[in-house]
This record gives structure tokens, sequence and C-alpha cells, in this order.
């Protein structure tokens, strides 16, 4: 067989086997990246700098979008809502995973339910939560049948309110068995030694929970959330299904401007896509450097 | 810490009575076409399912989202093995920047950039066709997969291979019966949530979409958001659309609980 004859590979006392070429595994992500996602970030950029006939228009449309109410209404709705869906899923997830983390019987029928609706498209999530928490929902027909509510408009608005309480359920619903996943990998582990040294030293129950079990799954909370925050605070779907017409998330207010027929709104449109594209990047940097402080690694 | 007997049965069935609660009207409006407040229970005719076979989007639709979402795994899987394996194997300059980069896609809302791929896209003859929607979800997708991918073979040791290079064993056969076998859980595991990540994709598919093959989601959107359709329908079809997902998890849930597996991380 010529593959014997040869000369290994690994002379350079380095590697044995020959690797595939670095490049070469990169070129497919380099060029789609390239093609399909730099130029059309070029494209967005360059009109944000545009006026609506193409011609260059300078700073203008970052100063008209951030001189506007609509832009910081949407920004500061966008951010209360993800701020407060993150906070609760945390919440909720370290409750369900401090109950999951022992053995006990059906423990893997208790975890697939656990983190069945991970995987449920925002779409569905959303709609699914018209039916059961609308004021003609599931929930409200039960609150009259207890008598807790006597008519369709005595059940609180949750969905399609101002304050975006439906959009919040949803993400909670939908994100904190993800937090509650990413706790359990470090609460069946690392934490357990902790707390039996801390519990033989008579360290209280809550104050273990507080000092010990709180820091040491402080990297998985972080990491996690912070995808959570992200997820929620950039998605369209659930807002523009729950939403209400008087306050908007910053997704659905920046599809309205672009998609207006008369296109004068489209270069301030451009701009608030930057504004967004640049503040996820904060995002991810915030992100890569949690993941990096449960590794012990630094990085961008 | 432990946690008592009582409270943690409070615990897990509270929560899953919130996880499972809202399954509950969504089946009964799928049996149901008539619900009026204040009843509790539905008037259960069967609702839109006996009429499901004579309707002419939801089922093709169906269809079309597990064409696109099973090529667009594949392709991914294909595209990114390399890329994933010099990435969790291997150290490199500017591997942090790509790792940094990789993440981009996820982080960003697709509302933000999907309007400059529409331009870009048209330019390209990409626009409002079946390649120019494959391409589209790949943009998305095969960064995820290579970093779900490159955290399996984190995990991975190289030895093997260099073990059966050694004993003369050709590098494809090395790559099929040596690397595959390792990794296979964790390849499985990458493909099924790039799979989900495309199910779920609505603006991206309806921006750039081809419209004459639309997926479920795209479908599903203007029947919930105009309001005045049957809810028996939209929870027929929101059922349809939820359903392919939970059976594929539970037929890899082994592949899933694999020790060796590190691409849990970051799939949301």
């Amino acid at each position: 067989m010529a593959s014997t004859k040869r000369p290994l590979a690994g002379m350079d006392g380095f590697t044995l086997t020959k690797r595939f070429p670095l490049l070469a595994s990169f070129l497919p992500l380099i060029v789609l990246m390239a093609v399909a996602y730099v130029w059309p970030i070029a494209a967005i950029v360059r009109g944000s700098f545009s006026d609506e006939d193409g011609l260059f228009a300078g700073r203008q449309n970052y100063t008209d979008v951030l001189g506007s109410y609509y832009f910081w209404d949407s920004l500061w709705f966008s951010l209360r809502v993800s701020l407060i869906s993150t906070f609760l899923s945390i919440v909720l997830a370290a409750a369900l995973a401090m109950a999951l983390r022992e053995t006990f019987a059906g423990k893997k029928i208790a975890l697939f339910i656990s983190q069945y609706n991970l995987s449920i498209p925002r779409m569905a999530a959303a709609m699914i939560m018209v039916f059961l928490l609308s004021q003609t929902g599931l929930l409200s027909a039960v609150s009259h049948a207890l008598g807790f509510t006597e008519s369709v408009g005595g059940f609180p608005w949750l969905v399609y309110d101002a304050k975006g309480k439906g959009l919040i359920l949803v993400f909670v619903w939908k994100f904190f068995p993800y937090i509650c996943i990413s706790m359990l990998g470090v609460l069946q582990g690392a934490s357990i030694e902790y707390e039996q040294q801390a519990a033989a030293l008579g360290v209280g129950k809550w104050r273990r929970f507080f000092f010990v079990v709180l820091p040491t799954v402080a990297p998985a909370i972080a990491v996690s959330s912070i995808l959570v925050f992200a997820a929620s605070f950039g998605d369209y779907e659930a807002p523009a299904i729950l939403g209400s017409a008087q306050e908007r998330s910053l997704s659905v207010m920046l599809y309205l401007k672009y998609a207006d027929p008369d296109m004068r709104d489209r270069p301030e449109a451009f701009a608030i896509m930057v504004l967004m594209g640049l503040v996820l990047m904060a995002v991810v940097v915030a992100y890569r450097r949690a993941a990096a402080g449960g590794t012990r690694k630094r990085g961008l | 810490m432990t946690m008592r007997g009582r409270n943690r049965i409070i615990i897990i069935t509270v929560a899953f009575v919130v996880l499972l609660l809202p399954l509950i009207p969504l089946l009964m409006w799928s049996f149901s076409s008539f619900w009026r407040w204040p009843a509790i229970l539905p008037e259960f005719d069967g609702g839109y399912w006996p009429r499901l076979l004579s309707d002419t989007r939801i089922l093709p639709a169906l269809r079309n989202s597990l064409t696109l979402s099973a090529l667009v795994a594949f392709l991914s899987l294909i595209l990114s093995f390399f890329a994933a394996k010099n990435l969790g194997t291997r150290n490199f300059r500017g591997k942090r920047l790509i790792e940094f980069l990789l993440l981009v896609p996820t982080f960003v809302p697709q509302i933000a950039i999907v309007f400059g791929m529409q331009t870009v896209f048209m330019k390209l003859l990409l626009y409002s066709n079946f390649p120019g929607l494959v391409t589209a979800h790949l943009v998305f997708y095969l960064p995820y997969t290579t970093l779900l991918l490159s955290a399996v073979f984190e995990n991975y040791d190289t030895v093997l291979e260099d073990q059966a290079r050694t004993l003369g064993i050709g590098r494809l056969k090395t790559m099929l019966f040596v690397t595959l076998p390792a990794v296979r859980s964790g390849v499985i595991v990458a493909a099924v949530f790039c799979f989900i990540g495309s199910w779920s994709v609505y603006l991206l598919t309806n921006v750039i979409g081809d419209p004459h093959f639309k997926t479920l989601p795209v479908v599903i959107f203007p029947l919930i958001s105009v309001g005045n359709n049957s809810y028996s329908m939209v929870a027929v079809a929101i059922i349809l659309y939820i359903l392919p997902i939970l059976i594929i998890l539970m037929a890899v849930s082994k592949a899933l609980t694999d020790p060796r597996l590190g691409a849990r991380k970051g799939a949301i």
C-alpha cells in the first residue's frame, strides 16, 4: 500500500497525523460569511449614512434616531422585558435545579419535561400563551368559574398589554429550563463536595445556598442568562404576536419603520439596525468573558 | 444542601404545571371549532383535524419545513466538520477571533441583518428562490453548527487517529472508522440543534424566501396575526409545528445524554 511507504507525518515532532489544512477547512465559512453576512452589514452601514435617495447624509440618521422618543421608548421596553425575563428565569431555574439535583424515582421523565419546551419555536410558544392567557383564554374561564372574575374585562390584560407581561411570561416559560439545565450540570458535580464540607463545619442551610452553592454555579448562570437576555432582546416573533400597539419592542418598531410603504423611514431603520448590532456585539463580548471565567481562560 | 422531600415535590409539581399547562388549551382548541368564554371546556367536534387532509397550505408547508431544515442541517454538518475539528483540537493564531466571530450571527438578531441580506441576495440572484433560502439559513446555522461541533472535538483525543495512521490506515478510512464513531453522539446532537434552529426561523424565510416554498412558520404567522381564522386551525398547525421536534428529541435522547458531549453548550 502506498500509504505505508509514505514518510510519516509528525517528523516535526508536533503531530503524527497530517491534519486537514487550516485555511481550507474554514473556506466554506469564510466565503459564505463574507458574501452573505459581511456584505449585507456593509450595505446596512452604508444605508445608515445615506438619505432616502441614497446620497451621503453624514450622521443625520443617527442624530434623528437618537433624538427621537420612539427609539428610546422601544429600547427601554425591550431592555425592561428582557431583563425582567432573564431575572425571573434565573430565580425559577435555581429553585427547579435545586429540586432536581438529587437522584429520585422518575428523574429521567422529570428531566425530559423540564426541558421539552426549550425547542419549541418562539412563534408557537407565543401563540400557545394567547390560548392560555388572553382575556377569553382558558385561565380567564377558570378564574370566572371559580368566581374570581365576573366578566371578560375583569381578567387582567396579560397578552397584548403595554407593559409586556405576556411577553415576559413567554420568555420565562421558554428560557428558564435552559438556565436550569446549565445549573444542574454544576450542581450535580463539584458543588456537592463544598457543601458537605460547609455542612460539616456547621454552616446553615440558607447560608450554604448563598455562600457556597451560588458562587459555584454563578459562572453557569452568567453564561446561560446572557444568552437568554440576547435571545429575548432581539426576538421579533413573540413581540409581533403578543405586543401591544402602544409600546413596541425595538425589533417590531424596526420592522415597521423598514416595511413602511412610504420608504422615507428606511435610512433611520438602517441606523437602528447598526445600533442594535453594536449592542448585541457588546453582549457577545460579555458572553465570551463569562464563558472564559468559568474555564479560567481569557478571550475576546 | 439537600432539599427536604416535601419541598422538592412541591417545587417540581409547580414547575411541571407551569411547563405543561399551556399545552392543555392548545390540544383542546385543536379538537374543537367552538369554544366560547366562559366555558371551561370547548365543544369537542374534532376541530380542524378532519379538514387537515384537504388543507392546501399546512401539510405542504410541513413537508417543506422538513426538507429545508434537514438539508440545512446536512449541509452545515458537512461544511463545518473540518473547521470544527481544527477549532476543537488545534491551537492556532486567530482561533479566539474566529470563535468570537462565529458567535455573532447567533447573538445579533436576524431582524438587524435580514434587510441588508435582502438587498445583497437580490444582486446575487439568490432572492426569492430555493438556493437563496438555503444559503440564508446556512448564514446563521453554519457558524452555529461549527461552534457546537468544535465543543464536541474539544473532548476528542486525536491520539486514536494517530495510532490508526501509524498502523498504515488511510486517511479516508481513519476518518470513517475512527474519527466519526468517536464523535457520533456529538455530530447527531449538533445536527439536531441545527435542524431545530432552522425549523424555528420565520423572519428570514419570509423576507428572503421562495414564494413557492412556504415553510410552516411562514404559513402560521399570518394565521395568527390576522386573527379571524379559526383558532382550531391555528392550534392544529402549531401542534404539527411542535410535534416533529419533540419526536426527534426523544429519538436522540440517548445521544443527548452522552457524557462525552460538550455540544449542549450554547444550544438554545
